[in-house]
């Protein structure tokens, strides 16, 4: 570095510092803070900084702008640090990188452009953002019902110590108001003006839920939005809309074991009543794990709403999507809402008392705690079937496990008629296969899987369900087929010669999407997926009639077992052509074989009328 | 002699991203569903519009839509065999696009339809080559500046060495 370059850094760097000064600013060197920033720098070494206009790096690159925007705005709230500079460490401070599509039709170009909204203060909080809600430097006033009965007072409470742990809070920036005292209207020095408030009760309960959005009005749920009394937008009202103490303490909850954070929502339903409507007790033995929270309200929605579906989100499957809005399907027994009277433990705290339930409780609320232990997996298993009257003594561990699951999600009726109506054999095989994940209940009744388990024996499979250990819903089985000519299909570790099969499959957000699932919208209902539609089997084959999805599945069963033509090409794609019905164009079933693939899983199976693609042959 | 381009956009870049990312700790479907991308195939100028969108303006805005990883592997495997001077043809599954290549001597003859009548073109063999390296590299490149290990998987490697072959011959064809 010369030293007219050293000289010119130094009088950059010292006007930048009086500069910052004069605004009353604040000077962050980087170099100062690189472990509280938390993330790697993007260019190990200074000569390995070689970005260009044209040739930029992306990624790690926007990994460290987002840490170093985090870092700046967790030191100091917008509203006090307007002036903000940030001196880089060794490297100019990168600004984020995005590739845009530009142009239109035919002239689409990609081109990286340079941004710096990372650094951008968001007056938009979600609850992505508690920390910032309560950070440093954050006055907090709690806005509460006009009488509070004992249990409410315990949850508030507790959010005040969840937020005193968690963000560092002291006692004197936490105030607490009785609606009564708050008026709507804004004046000088009102009393929540630049304040984080904390709105807790119902329209009924506390006055001053007239004063903010009408979005706020949904009962049983947690919203953040802008304070009316906030000073430039900047601060914000988090409401918790609901007359239940439970409410709180799971909205505590979700802020005291960071569930929500890194949520870009704004606001959280709880189906607290619903959850009620559902079989209480065989929810039991399969709480070890947040993960499973969703499958419950699955469970007691689907019935009632086809629009709920699951988000796999990092795992976290415990969130949903319903109707466009998020949704945490939460039992109101989650956390320490139980602790406070729940009903719905009543009965299991008088049948087994409070140390019972409290460890249930400890499990449960150990985030991503380890599946039950064998001993008390079973233990519960067993006090769940005693509980729902459902003793099943020579039943495994695994399989009562599976019962368990399957109560949860079904309900005890479901037990009675319909499980126990395929016989007790295929009961405990088919519940086997709920608890090793290959069988979801809510998809697959078990008059179907006794068909499937009667498919397996017929292709020489004793235990259907020793192969298929799937994990993913998407790989949940829609049918085997036996099948010698492409070498078979790798389920888990293991390959299973002679067997084709159909799963379920998926239609990620903007993908075209594979097995089952694209057949049936894309081919069967005629549905677009991906913005593409595709020729059906009713307009190939139905003369203006339906072509139900059984007749189809069959069609793709002789498709496999009894091709007119199997063309395989280097990718290990085999396409399996059939005609359906004489005189008629073909249909193609395609098995994709590849190696870290499908593997032997059917892709997608559709009928061909365009001749140009029949294969030379096919007559 | 006409033109011919071929480029992409992706459907979901961020689920590619994360996507991509999880390799080799995830594999599976999501590695190659999340490249699905819009591609468009422009011939003397025109897009070739494909006659299965549900809106007219998707048609207007690409040939079709698929997993770009996919494309590349057929792409690439039919492309290092051009020197055969056959006919190569792309199919896609589930989808009405048919691209096909033949070298006649120092052009090479293109045709591409999407359910339309097919349009067809011929191109220096040349700038054949030169449009296709640069289809499959921007799409190479664009998996490895989100996760080197995507190397490791067979398929990939296999659209690797597709592109090196293929830039290989564009050399010496410029010879």
């Amino acid at each position: 570095m010369s030293k007219l370059f050293l000289k010119l850094a130094t009088i950059v760097f010292i006007a930048g510092f009086v500069s910052a000064y004069e605004n009353q600013g604040v000077v962050y060197n980087l170099k100062d803070y690189r472990e509280e920033i938390g993330t790697q720098h993007p260019f190990n070494t200074f000569s390995g900084y070689g970005e260009r206009l044209d040739k930029a790096t992306i990624w790690p690159v926007n990994d460290y702008v987002t840490a170093v925007a985090n870092f700046v705005k967790s030191r100091c709230p917008i509203e006090y640090c307007k002036h903000v500079l940030i001196v880089g460490d060794d490297f100019v401070i990168p600004m984020g990188r995005e590739n845009f599509i530009i142009g239109e039709s035919q002239n689409i170009t990609a081109q990286t452009l340079f941004f710096d909204r990372a650094y951008a203060p968001n007056t938009r909080k979600t609850m992505a953002d508690t920390e910032q809600l309560f950070g440093k430097y954050r006055k907090i006033a709690f806005v509460v019902p006009e009488t509070t009965n004992e249990k409410l007072r315990e949850a508030i409470n507790y959010l005040k110590t969840t937020l005193k742990n968690k963000y560092g809070v002291q006692d004197s920036d936490i105030e607490e108001y009785r609606s009564s005292e708050i008026s709507c209207r804004y004046y000088p020095m009102h009393p929540l003006e630049g304040k984080t408030i904390v709105l807790i009760g119902t329209k009924s309960t506390n006055n001053l839920f007239s004063c903010v959005n009408s979005l706020a009005e949904k009962e049983d749920a947690f919203t953040i939005q802008t304070s009316p009394w906030s000073i430039g937008g900047y601060q914000n009202i988090m409401i918790i809309n609901s007359q239940y103490p439970e409410i709180v303490n799971i909205s505590a909850y979700l802020i005291e074991k960071d569930i929500i954070r890194k949520r870009d929502f704004t606001e959280i339903e709880y189906f607290n009543d619903q959850i009620r409507t559902c079989d209480t007790f065989s929810w039991l033995p399969f709480v070890g794990d947040l993960g499973e929270f969703c499958s419950v309200g699955v469970g007691c929605f689907v019935s009632g709403s086809k629009e709920l579906i699951e988000l796999e989100d990092n795992g976290a499957t415990f969130w949903c999507s319903w109707q466009g809005a998020a949704v945490l399907i939460a039992p109101s027994y989650i956390g320490k809402g139980i602790k406070v009277g729940s009903k719905l433990l009543r009965p299991a705290y008088v049948k087994y008392g409070s140390r019972f339930v409290d460890e249930l409780i400890e499990k449960i609320t150990q985030k991503n705690s380890p599946s039950l232990g064998a001993s008390k997996a079973k233990e519960i298993a067993e006090k769940t079937m005693e509980i729902t009257g459902k003793s099943q003594k020579n039943w495994t561990k695994e399989e009562a496990e599976g019962l368990s699951e399957i109560l949860a999600l079904k309900g005890s009726d479901y037990y009675d008629n319909t499980l126990m109506s395929i016989g007790e054999d295929s009961a405990r095989n088919f519940s086997k296969g709920v608890k090793r994940g290959a069988i979801n209940p809510i998809n697959i009744e078990p008059t179907k899987f006794k068909e499937i388990d009667e498919a397996y024996k017929r292709i020489g499979i004793d235990d259907a369900l020793e192969i298929t250990n799937v994990t993913k819903q998407s790989d949940q089985l829609e049918m085997l087929i036996k099948n010698e000519t492409h070498g078979g299909t790798k389920i888990g570790d293991k390959t299973i010669n002679g067997v084709t099969r159909m799963t379920k499959g998926e239609i990620p957000p903007n993908e075209d999407g594979w097995g089952w699932i694209k057949i049936k919208l894309k081919h069967v209902l005629g549905q677009p997926v991906n913005g593409k539609t595709g020729t059906t089997f009713k307009q190939v084959y139905g003369e203006g009639t339906e072509i139900s999805e059984d007749t189809v599945k069959r069609w793709v069963d002789e498709n496999i077992q009894n091709p007119k033509k199997i063309i395989s090409n280097e990718n290990d794609r085999f396409e399996y052509w059939y005609k359906p019905i004489s005189g008629k164009p073909p249909m193609v079933t395609i098995i994709d074989n590849s190696d870290k693939f499908f593997k032997g899983k059917i892709v997608t199976s559709y009928p061909e009328p365009d001749p140009a693609r029949w294969p030379d042959g096919l007559i | 002699m006409g033109s011919f381009k071929i480029n992409y956009r992706y459907s979901n870049k961020k689920s590619l991203e994360t996507s991509i990312a999880k390799y080799p700790k995830e594999t599976g479907p999501f590695t190659i569903t999340s490249t699905t991308a819009y591609i468009s195939i422009i011939i003397d100028g025109k897009l070739v519009e494909g006659a299965h969108w549900e809106s007219s303006n998707f048609s207007e805005l690409a040939t079709t839509s698929t997993w770009l990883w996919d494309f590349c592997l057929q792409l690439t495997s039919g492309v290092i065999k051009i020197n055969d001077r056959k006919l190569h043809k792309l199919l896609l599954i589930d989808d009405p696009t048919i691209l096909t290549f033949v070298r006649e001597y120092g052009v090479v003859n293109i045709t591409a339809s999407a359910g339309h009548t097919p349009s067809q073109t011929k191109v220096p063999y040349s700038e054949f080559m030169h449009e296709i390296f640069l289809f499959v590299n921007s799409f190479v490149s664009d998996l490895l500046s989100i996760n080197q290990k995507i190397l490791e998987d067979n398929q990939f490697k296999q659209i690797v060495e597709g592109r090196d072959k293929i830039k290989k011959m564009l050399e010496e064809a410029n010879k």
